[in-house]
């Protein structure tokens, strides 16, 4: 059953628990069956762009505030990808949706635990809404990703892709996915990283947060000598601007 | 198991439980006309849980008994011919190891202690030694198939996969979070302070 789709402008805020781990290309497959045997259910594969926001520099320099990258997302739609040939792909008419995620905090949990803040931009021009509000693009990237769902887990399995560099094409700076087959891996091995994670509402709620930690670490015991799920070092994470 | 007789009563209870569950379900099934799939899928997700803590309180307070040899004890039946058989009667009830066993048995407790990657290391290079000897590509065809030609059949195995793909240095995973979340490709991304010692980053920036 395919998921209810976002409102387009619908908002959401809550407390992310994860773990990570790193797969080899020659193990993704085997890795996604045995995943898609645990839940049960095949897994659901998208095509996302993203792209990397970074603010622009605020004009008072005395304040000391932290800046943060923002990440705007978007699912290439399926039936565009029959139509190639003509390379349709507007990246103006995506239905975007805005992430922005803390640093992880440091904690001793046995998970990766942050604040993550997402919400839909609804109809308009959100790339330029973005712009006005003092954002400028770094980086644009494609990702395969294969969702499924083991009781609260959402587990993800994604490869980042980069588009071909291209300057003739209008709006080149965010990235054409078309034709599919053009998109290179980020990564020369071509590896994979698996992602298991428990959305909280609230960092308060610790009997939820309780729950959510005791089932990622169940979850990292079945998967034990497929794959190790690992906390990933903080600052790997980190989304602050330097 | 600390409390016997609570552990029986609540067992009593979940297996009460999967009783009461499963006529249910199958009075469920049994109505003249079979139910919409959604009833037959809570039936089925109470019955699973159900089981699911069955399994779960039985296997916690009734744990598998622990076996192990040097702490049983055998007694002969008064009805064992002692005395015509006293020798098989020894060799049945003598808990001591054979001589060369010992040895054996004191030789793998001397020894010194492995390292567990060289272990792991050693166990690769026996695999890959018997990966090798074996023709695992030639050989993949039906007699029926090669009788009818083995041309353009999906195998699924394509000569570039045998390459092996391990040559190329990848990247690390932190390396591919830190450009899924900040764009900085890897080549550009500076090094994590600290990256040393796993598990003890900086509490603090």
């Amino acid at each position: 059953m395919p998921p209810p789709p976002h409102l387009s402008f619908a908002q959401s805020a809550y407390h992310e628990l994860s773990l990570y781990s790193h797969i080899p290309a020659a193990r993704q497959p085997q890795i996604l069956r045995v995943i898609s045997g645990i839940t049960g259910m095949l897994p659901e594969t998208t095509l996302e762009h993203h792209l990397v926001y970074k603010p622009k520099r605020p004009r008072q320099l005395g304040q000391n505030m932290e800046l943060y990258y923002l990440q705007l997302i978007s699912i290439v739609p399926e039936e565009q990808k029959h139509g190639e040939v003509e390379g349709g792909y507007d990246v103006k008419s995506q239905k975007w949706r805005m992430r922005l995620e803390d640093v992880p905090e440091p904690t001793r949990k046995p998970v990766t635990s942050r604040n993550v803040l997402g919400a839909g931009f609804g109809e308009g021009d959100s790339l330029g809404l973005v712009d006005s509000l003092g954002f400028m693009l770094q980086t644009n990237y494609f990702m395969t990703v294969s969702t499924l769902i083991h009781n609260n887990i959402i587990i993800t399995l994604s490869q980042v892709l980069l588009p071909p560099t291209s300057h003739a094409a209008p709006n080149a700076q965010y990235g054409n996915p078309y034709p599919t087959s053009g998109l290179q891996p980020l990564d020369p091995a071509r590896s994979w990283v698996l992602r298991a994670a428990v959305r909280v509402q609230s960092h308060q709620d610790l009997e939820s947060i309780n729950t959510g930690v005791n089932e990622l670490k169940g979850f990292k015991e079945l998967m034990r000598g497929m794959c190790g799920l690992e906390v990933v070092e903080r600052l790997a994470l980190d989304t602050r601007v330097r | 198991m600390e409390n016997p007789q609570r552990s029986l009563e609540s067992t009593r209870a979940r297996f009460d439980q999967l009783v009461s569950a499963l006529t249910a379900f199958s009075n469920a099934l049994r109505t003249e006309q079979l139910p919409p799939w959604q009833t037959l899928q809570s039936h089925f997700n109470v019955l699973s849980s159900t089981l699911d803590s069955l399994s779960h309180a039985l296997v916690q307070q009734f744990p598998p008994p622990q076996v192990n040899a040097s702490a049983l004890v055998s007694y002969p039946l008064p009805s064992f011919p002692a005395n015509s058989q006293e020798l098989l009667l020894s060799t049945l009830l003598n808990k001591k190891l054979n001589s060369t066993v010992q040895d054996w048995t004191l030789k793998a407790l001397n020894a010194p202690t492995v390292n567990n990657d060289d272990l792991w290391d050693r166990a690769r290079e026996i695999v890959q030694e018997q990966q090798e000897e074996r023709n695992w590509y030639d050989d993949i065809y039906s007699l029926e198939e090669r009788e009818a030609g083995t041309e353009g059949i999906e195998t699924g195995i394509s000569e570039e996969k045998q390459e092996k793909e391990e040559a190329i240095p990848g990247l690390k995973l932190e390396a591919i979070l830190r450009f899924m979340e900040t764009g900085v490709a890897p080549a550009d991304q500076p090094a994590l302070p600290m990256a040393a010692m796993p598990g003890t980053g900086p509490m603090k920036r």
